[in-house]
């Protein structure tokens, strides 16, 4: 855990986004995020979920009202919560988003350069142009797109701001593959020490800046 | 710096400037972004005598002047925590406090013996629902100054701030300090409730101390809104002996050490 400095080197517009790319020393692991003082508010720092990641850069979706320029500098503390692991095979990647799929797309790299694939169901508008071509997009109905590529998939991440995860639930236990949810924290602090940020699991109460942001949704069975 | 001078072992700062509120956890938490060697105490998160699970619903609700945070006050338990972070205590480099969220005398007396057996816990830290009753904080008080032999603070709410300190006084604590403000907002259509953050606190945290300070003569440590060195300052002239950090933590911890 540090707190340092990142130069935004690049901002796209992407929909309702802006995409903002980032040199910075500080990069976190697959399925981990960063703290930025980003608002006006002095005290929430703003999480962000990476859409790409490189050993000296990450770039992540922002809202489009973000005051943010290329050159400047952002506050980061970080590296937060707990890194997914990368398989160490090929793997077929499923990502579920009902909004912005951003913070998913790590997962689509990182099965992409190992010779896998990526499958995304797209249920809101997004500029595909801004997608990896090799990501096979999917739109439509979320549960029924679930049902009928779920059986496919040896990973499954999902990123649900509209709705709950636990309608995937019941589709994704049957087939038995491993599911991950992301519950974005309210986190002040990031290191476990505001106490604010809990989710109930199968195995107790975790912290979301520590052992997530993103949940095995099995081990979130006792909430649904 | 001296919160217990009529205390048989004292309770010495080394620096006026106290880690807590709520904000830095339960031991080393922040411990690879702050360096709590330069904190003249720490205190903890609130601990409970049983274990309390967090709030069903927790929130964190930003507002212009800051942030409402209800947790629940989830903690591990007096006696696990102890288990669990005796040891981090002894590595932390400043004198550690532990903050008692009590509710009974019974609770009171059996927290502050094993409190009592622990040695690198340096003083308590007693707090209390706001709207106790006066009588049962002066009861909680007095069975927490008879049991054991560490130092004891107040943390006096601040609708009857400086009534309670009187209390405190007179039930043989070691000294003040002031809590944070509950308030309430409404999110997403429910009203939440829930302790309060932020540097707009200052004035009131000022206006207290300076009002405390002419009811007792017990050190007083100045709680909420401190951000900067010179909020430190002027919370000592205004009669404060130590001055707690919060949530300035959340905002940047690299620039405690410019404090």
């Amino acid at each position: 855990m540090r707190q340092t400095n990142a130069h935004c080197t690049l901002t796209e517009l992407i929909g309702e986004h802006i995409r903002a790319h980032f040199d910075s020393d500080l990069v976190p692991s697959l399925g981990q995020f960063l703290l930025a003082r980003l608002t006006p508010y002095p005290y929430l720092r703003f999480p962000l979920f990476p859409s790409s990641l490189s050993l000296s850069s990450f770039s992540v979706d922002l809202p489009r009202d973000t005051l943010l320029t290329p050159g400047m500098m952002i506050d980061l503390i970080g590296p937060c919560g707990a890194a997914i692991e990368e398989s160490r095979e090929r793997e077929r990647v499923l990502l579920i988003a009902d909004d912005s799929p951003a913070a998913l797309l790590p997962f689509a790299s990182s099965a992409i350069a190992r010779a896998g694939a990526a499958t995304l169901i797209l249920a809101q508008p997004y500029p595909l142009d801004f997608l990896d071509p090799r990501i096979e997009i999917h739109r439509g109905d979320l549960i029924t797109l679930t049902n009928e590529l779920a059986p496919h998939a040896d990973r499954i991440f999902i990123h649900a701001s509209h709705t709950s995860p636990a309608i995937y639930h019941a589709s994704l236990i049957t087939h038995h593959v491993a599911a991950y949810t992301l519950l974005p924290p309210p986190t002040p602090c990031g290191v476990g020490a505001c106490q604010a940020c809990y989710v109930k699991t199968n195995h107790g109460h975790k912290m979301s800046c520590l052992d997530g942001p993103f949940f095995a949704l099995q081990s979130l069975i006792s909430n649904y | 710096m001296e919160l217990a001078p009529h205390h048989k072992t004292g309770l010495t700062l080394t620096s006026p400037l106290i880690a807590g509120g709520g904000a830095f956890g339960f031991a080393d938490e922040y411990a690879s972004l702050v360096d709590f060697s330069k904190f003249g105490a720490f205190i903890t998160n609130a601990i409970t005598l049983k274990p309390r699970s967090p709030a069903r619903e927790q929130q964190v609700i930003q507002f212009a002047g800051g942030v409402l945070i209800h947790t629940g006050l989830p903690n591990p338990g007096l006696s696990n925590a102890i288990r669990e972070y005796e040891k981090k205590w002894e590595r932390l480099g400043c004198p550690v406090i532990v903050h008692l969220a009590c509710d009974s005398v019974d609770n009171v007396e059996v927290c502050m013996e094993k409190i009592d057996r622990v040695e690198v816990i340096a003083g308590v830290e007693i707090g209390f629902r706001d709207e106790e009753e006066t009588v049962n904080v002066e009861a909680m008080i007095k069975a927490a100054t008879r049991i054991g032999g560490k130092p004891v603070i107040v943390q006096v709410p601040r609708s009857r701030a400086s009534l309670i300190a009187r209390v405190a006084e007179r039930s043989g604590a070691q000294s003040i300090s002031i809590s944070l403000p509950r308030g309430t907002m409404k999110h997403d259509g429910e009203w939440v409730s829930g302790r309060l953050y932020g540097a707009s606190l200052l004035p009131q945290t000022i206006h207290l101390v300076r009002q405390i300070k002419t009811q007792t003569a017990l050190p007083i440590i100045g709680a909420g809104g401190v951000h900067s060195k010179e909020d430190v300052d002027v919370l000592l002239e205004a009669g404060a002996s130590a001055v707690q950090v919060d949530s300035v933590v959340w905002v940047s911890p690299q620039d405690l050490s410019g404090f």
